[in-house]
């Protein structure tokens, strides 16, 4: 685990191109819903769509170069532990990418002062049941290069994507934040599990 | 000692039948040099036996978790980086001694894009060289290697024998003295 976390933080700080990336694209869409000065409601969306769009972008390529280079199949070969190679994929990203993005949401947009903790925290699981949906697409689609199966994970997100807007849009955040963990740990762990399974096929 | 053991392993590709009712053993302190031509599968049978591609013919008869190294066609190293930086990311040793076993030294800073292919080769076998496990499994570990880095490699791998080693490759150049061979062709 440690060596795996060590390479995946490693690779996020000699290749600065892994932070400021999902840091600029996130900016510069709040930039543009910014601009277009929408009512305080829309602010929430705005900060939605913008890490709906981030994650997207950015999850294309999280096992893209490790399958090009053979490193997935060089782990598989030497029976390394997939899981742990996800895991530090995922703490170095939720490190250096998501709890950024989730401030400078929380800078632009602000959260209700009430229950300020609960929000971030909430932003925080939405950002990572994304991740873990949106690699599920990456994992499908990596011997193809292209996007097209990564829309297709869209559909599941659907119900999450209601619960998410009625947490911050119309701040009902029980039952709503519930739902959103049930969704993280449902995603964290079967669809973790389907991406080392299709990965397995995929390096054959 | 018997590492694996292989029985009656057929496989084939999209109806196309690569190799039928192989059975071998591969021992420990033995080098095992699968030979065939272009298509003949062997790729197919390290995988096979690396257990990358599952199959009931073979038998894992020793816990290799942690104790095999594996080569591909590809090497596994970061493009965009060094490769000293890809060493260190993998919590490899990157001393001068392991540099130097191919005088790979010099390169030791470059980008890894900027690496010739024979360049990129030696490096991904330094890693395996650098790693303290038992089992090497190579995929045409010879490729793109001039012929001084050959003769280096083979004594390299005559060391790691001694030592108690074992190494499996897939080779389709010249003939490595003292290894069992595995032929591929013909659907042997």
């Amino acid at each position: 685990m440690l060596k795996d976390l060590k390479r995946e933080f490693g690779l996020i700080f000699l290749i600065p191109k892994n932070i400021y990336l999902p840091l600029s694209i996130f900016g510069i869409i709040f930039l543009i819903f910014f601009i277009l000065d929408f009512d305080e409601s829309f602010t929430y969306v705005s900060s939605f769509i913008a890490s709906f769009i981030t994650v997207f972008i950015i999850s294309e390529n999280t096992f893209k170069d490790d399958y090009n280079s053979g490193y997935i199949e060089q782990k598989l070969c030497e029976k390394q532990s997939l899981i742990f190679y996800l895991l530090a994929k995922y703490i170095a990203n939720l490190t250096l990418v998501y709890l950024p993005m989730t401030l400078i949401a929380y800078l632009i947009n602000g959260f209700g002062e009430e229950s300020l903790h609960q929000l971030l925290l909430a932003y925080i699981v939405m950002l990572s049941t994304l991740y873990f949906f949106f690699n599920l697409g990456s994992a499908i689609s990596i011997k193809r290069n292209n996007s097209l199966n990564a829309l297709l994970i869209i559909p599941l997100l659907i119900p999450f994507i209601i619960l998410v807007e009625e947490m911050f849009v119309a701040g009902k955040l029980v039952p709503n934040f519930n739902f959103l963990m049930a969704y993280f740990i449902f995603s964290a762990s079967f669809i973790n599990y389907a991406i080392i399974q299709i990965l397995k096929i995929q390096s054959k | 000692m018997v590492l694996y053991k292989v029985t009656d392993l057929d496989y084939e590709i999209d109806s196309r039948v690569l190799f039928s009712n192989i059975s071998f053993d591969i021992e420990a302190e033995s080098m095992y040099e699968i030979r065939g031509n272009n298509g003949s599968g062997k790729s197919t049978l390290l995988k096979i036996i690396a257990g990358l591609i599952p199959s009931d013919s073979i038998v894992h008869l020793e816990d290799n978790a942690n104790s095999v190294s594996y080569l591909g066609h590809k090497n596994g190293f970061v493009e965009e980086i060094t490769l000293r930086e890809n060493f260190n990311i993998l919590g490899l040793k990157t001393n001068k001694v392991v540099f130097d076993i191919f005088n790979m030294n010099k390169f030791k800073n470059q980008k890894f894009f900027n690496l010739s292919f024979g360049e990129k080769r030696k490096a991904a076998l330094l890693r395996i060289i650098a790693s303290d496990t038992k089992t090497w499994i190579l995929d045409e570990p010879f490729a793109g290697l001039d012929a001084e880095s050959i003769n280096t490699l083979k004594k390299i791998f005559q060391k790691h024998l001694s030592n108690g080693g074992c190494i499996i490759l897939a080779n389709h150049q010249e003939n490595i003295e003292g290894s069992n061979l595995i032929l591929l062709d013909d659907h042997a």
